[in-house]
């Protein structure tokens, strides 16, 4: 039994692994179009890709972009999640189903959705338009992950802030944030992921002088597709590989300490 | 000027449902049991205290200034959770220092409060510990130091104990009740635990379905009891006409003693350091008895047994108020 569950856990690893496999193999070839098994060895695409300002552009935009997406998205969330943990007001459960409600729309009906609503309010083409956008795909996710937590949360805690002196903002700032912090970074990186991966949005959305890294590669790849956009794609694993490491490390260390 | 003042302190529950009127004094230093089954509203008082239930009438004045309508945060009523809701994420400095950090107390002052009662408590080396790290015994002291690092008018104590195993209960109720003395804090606590109630207070509060029943020193309510529910919640009553006996005064006479009552034995259980026999008396009535730990294997069930009662072991209801 424990035997074939081991088979089944490693045929699925690499199943989830397999595209991993391929956009890095495919990376390394020495062929000027995507081949895999890779034909010859070479880190030629790697130079290519990083020399292009339009992946580094687009780098920089996506990270400017999911940043603050996630920073409004934890400024409107975390409140509103506080909000349906603790107090039991008029029409909660609808509030809690309509937060939720992104998650199932399909993001290209949002998409046209979102276009429409902006062009009629004449909120003009820009990274902001797209960030306001993002909000709505990112405060989902940080609701979903923050609300059991503080559902979890002992009230005791933040009423024993208030009994000692701290009004009730200092209490959640003090107390309550402090306590759901692994939840907050949860929902932070979450958010951060939902946003920087975003296209549909994107594609519509985005500010057309400054466009999104998965805007500019989707465009690569219809434009005609170079281990380039393999390359850039290999970098963004390894940029993602980076920062889990790290994360582990840190928690390692704080387990340790 | 009395310490704590609740005049006629009454809530009602929206759905229906009152806890109060409640009226108590307590002196400077005084120790007072809240002592009443559960439901009764014993802990409802203590939230209103708190701030955290809001009265619907009567008003409370901490050393003389009404805080009835004043704001948790802003009340220097210090009370100790029943699970302590120590902070998980600082050290026991840091909780202790919470309160006068909120309070803009000076960082010298802070760190002088905080290493005098972390001395006080016993807390000596485990000032950077986080709470999980902690016994329950401490990290009951680190909820109390916390609780007196403000410098509150009064200290609530929550059901304190109810969260320790058995064994640290007993030890921990004198604990708290030397510090209390050696601090000389005023304090409420809150118990469903009679002989918590009896052996730590100065004086002790029955509550019975949201009123006060009794208060009065732990003899006084033990003694002389005002109700039957008194003289049944505080220690055990034989219920006889015209009032009860307390078990411990029933003596075991021998057979066909003058003005004695006979009665077969139900059950007679051991319990160490003395034994309790139930008998049945020919008139049909239930008494228990407390008595030494031989007694047992002299009355085993089944037999008869003689037992009488001075006449002043009789406590009756209606002529003592």
């Amino acid at each position: 039994m424990m035997r074939v569950l081991g088979l089944v856990s490693f045929l699925a690893f690499l199943y989830l692994l397999l595209p991993v496999l391929v956009v890095v193999g495919s990376a390394l070839g020495e062929t000027s179009y995507l081949a895999f098994p890779p034909h010859g060895l070479t880190l030629r695409w790697f130079a290519v890709a990083l020399a292009d300002p339009r992946y580094a552009h687009a780098f920089l935009t996506s990270l400017v972009v999911a940043a603050a997406s996630t920073l409004a998205a934890l400024l409107l969330g975390l409140p509103a999640a506080y909000a349906l943990a603790r107090f039991d007001f008029p029409g909660r459960r609808f509030v809690e189903t309509a937060l939720m409600m992104p998650l199932i729309l399909p993001a290209l009906v949002l998409s046209i959705a979102l276009t429409l609503l902006f062009s009629r309010s004449g909120f003009t083409a820009g990274t902001a338009r797209l960030v306001v956008a993002h909000l709505v795909i990112c405060t989902p996710y940080v609701v979903r992950v923050a609300l059991p937590v503080l559902q979890r949360l002992d009230v005791a805690l933040e009423e024993a802030a208030q009994n000692l002196g701290a009004s009730p903002l200092a209490g959640f700032l003090l107390v309550t944030l402090p306590a759901i912090r692994p939840g907050a970074i949860a929902a932070a990186t979450l958010a951060f992921i939902v946003s920087f991966d975003d296209i549909d949005l994107a594609i519509f959305l985005a500010d057309p002088r400054a466009p999104t890294l998965p805007v500019v590669i989707y465009s690569a790849i219809q434009l005609g597709i170079d281990p380039g956009v393999a390359a850039i794609s290999a970098l963004l694993v390894l940029l993602a590989g980076a920062g889990m490491a790290t994360y582990q490390i840190l928690l390692w260390r704080r387990q340790a300490a | 000027m009395n310490e704590v003042e609740l005049d006629g302190l009454t809530t009602r529950y929206p759905g229906g449902g009152t806890i109060g009127p409640v009226s108590l004094a307590l002196r400077r230093g005084e120790l007072l049991s809240l002592l009443g089954p559960s439901g009764c509203g014993k802990t409802t008082v203590l939230r209103m205290l708190a701030g955290f239930v809001p009265p619907t009438a009567g008003n409370i004045r901490l050393r003389g200034v009404d805080v009835t309508r004043e704001r948790p945060h802003r009340r220097g009523v210090a009370l100790v959770f029943q699970n302590f809701a120590l902070f998980p994420h600082l050290t026991v400095f840091d909780n202790i220092a919470f309160g006068p950090r909120r309070h803009g107390v000076a960082r010298a002052e802070v760190a002088r409060r905080v290493e005098r009662l972390i001395a006080q408590m016993r807390l000596e080396g485990f000032a950077e510990r986080r709470p999980d790290a902690l016994s329950g015994g401490q990290q009951q002291r680190v909820a109390i130091a916390r609780a007196l690092a403000i410098e509150p008018a009064i200290v609530l104590l929550d059901e304190p104990f109810s969260s320790l195993d058995a064994q640290l209960r007993e030890s921990t109720r004198f604990e708290l009740r030397a510090l209390q003395q050696e601090i000389g804090f005023t304090a409420i606590l809150v118990t469903h635990d009679q002989s918590e109630a009896l052996s730590v207070s100065d004086r002790v509060a029955i509550m019975r379905a949201g009123r006060l029943e009794q208060i009065g020193t732990p003899h006084e309510v033990y003694h002389a009891p005002a109700t039957e529910f008194v003289a049944g919640f505080v220690g055990r009553a034989n219920k006889i006409p015209g009032g009860i006996v307390r078990p411990e005064t029933i003596r075991i006479v021998a057979p066909g003693t003058a003005g004695a009552l006979s009665g077969t034995v139900g059950t007679a259980a051991f319990l160490g350091a003395g034994s309790e026999i139930v008998l049945q008396t020919a008139g049909g009535q239930t008494l228990t008895v407390a008595t030494d730990g031989q007694a047992p294997l002299r009355h085993p069930p089944g037999s008869t047994i003689w037992i009488t009662w001075p006449p002043d072991a009789v406590i009756r209801f209606g002529d003592s108020p």
